[in-house]
């Protein structure tokens, strides 16, 4: 793989991966650390790309399968959710109005309450517009079983924004 | 609402830019492993000449039955000249013959002057065979 390919890598994929791992771990060191695997994996591994139909798709499965390693090789489940708890409202783009703001930082609390596994899921069908066919094969997991943690995610979600939604409206 | 609503109205939420920075630590992290991957095993090789004999050799039964074959020569050549080397070394023994005989010859001279020599060697005779506990008990029991 030459220096081009791997910056348009980057250049193509980067912001998604960084919004997902972002969201997955709650820790913008841990984000880099699991980015910057990636790119070393595939810069190091150029053919890992040659099967590969869909690269966002392979890019953010490699990025989830690292992430999840450095999570459990970690074992710092409580060092976690204490991250989340202090970064939650960091997740998104600061907005322009006091009101979409509210909104911002209340989904991002409301995210980093789900299950890791249900905000996975969630992620990939909302803000990369996977079809559950997709995050079933991305994920390795049944196709059903996308299917009721996005309902379940959606659901929880939903209820959480739900008051401040229709008081925004 | 429904859940495409919801997910139609959660999808444009913008996530944080990925901070500027982090291109450049992260491509040239990336350079760094590739060029490992292009191995520093191979270069050696390479300087070694290895690499050269593995590509020409693996590949080619042509080179591997080539291989055998002077093998096949070597073992041929070994067995001929073995064949010969015994017949070397019986010639060996037979030009030996004479020599062998002036030895016995000279071996009979110096036992023949040994014999005359023997009374001369007089205490020697003297001295009992026997064992010296034998002696012990004949001088006890005198």
């Amino acid at each position: 793989m030459t220096s081009a390919e791997l910056e348009r890598l980057y250049d193509e994929h980067a912001q998604a991966l960084f919004g997902f791992l972002i969201n997955l771990t709650r820790s913008e060191a841990d984000t880099r650390d699991v980015l910057q695997d990636v790119f070393c994996k595939m810069a190091a591994n150029p053919k890992l790309l040659d099967p590969v139909r869909d690269e966002r798709a392979f890019l953010l499965r490699l990025a989830h399968n690292q992430a999840i390693d450095l999570l459990r090789r970690r074992q710092t489940r409580q060092k976690v959710s204490a991250q989340i708890q202090h970064e939650a409202e960091s997740v998104f783009i600061a907005a322009a109005s006091a009101d979409e703001e509210t909104f911002r930082a209340e989904l991002g609390t409301a995210l980093a309450e789900l299950p890791s596994e249900q905000r996975v899921v969630v992620h990939l069908r909302v803000w990369e517009g996977l079809t559950f066919e997709a995050i079933a094969e991305l994920l390795d997991i049944p196709l059903n079983t996308a299917a009721s943690r996005c309902r379940y995610g959606l659901d929880k979600l939903r209820a959480r924004l739900r008051p401040l939604y229709d008081e925004i409206k | 609402m429904n859940n495409e609503d919801f997910e139609k109205q959660l999808s444009p939420v913008p996530f944080k830019q990925i901070p500027a920075g982090w291109r450049r630590d992260i491509l040239e992290a990336a350079e760094a492993a590739r060029r490992p991957a292009a191995s520093p095993r191979e270069d050696s090789a390479h300087r070694a000449g290895l690499f050269w004999w593995k590509a020409w050799l693996w590949p080619r039964p042509l080179a591997w039955g080539s291989l055998a074959f002077v093998w096949l020569l070597i073992l041929g050549a070994n067995l001929g000249t073995r064949g010969s080397d015994s017949g070397t070394l019986q010639g060996q023994t037979v030009a030996h013959a004479p020599h062998t005989t002036t030895l016995s010859e000279q071996r009979a001279l110096l036992s023949q002057l040994l014999d005359s020599s023997r009374p001369l060697a007089g205490p020697m005779e003297a001295t009992p065979s026997r064992r010296r506990s034998d002696r012990r008990l004949e001088d006890l029991a005198a």
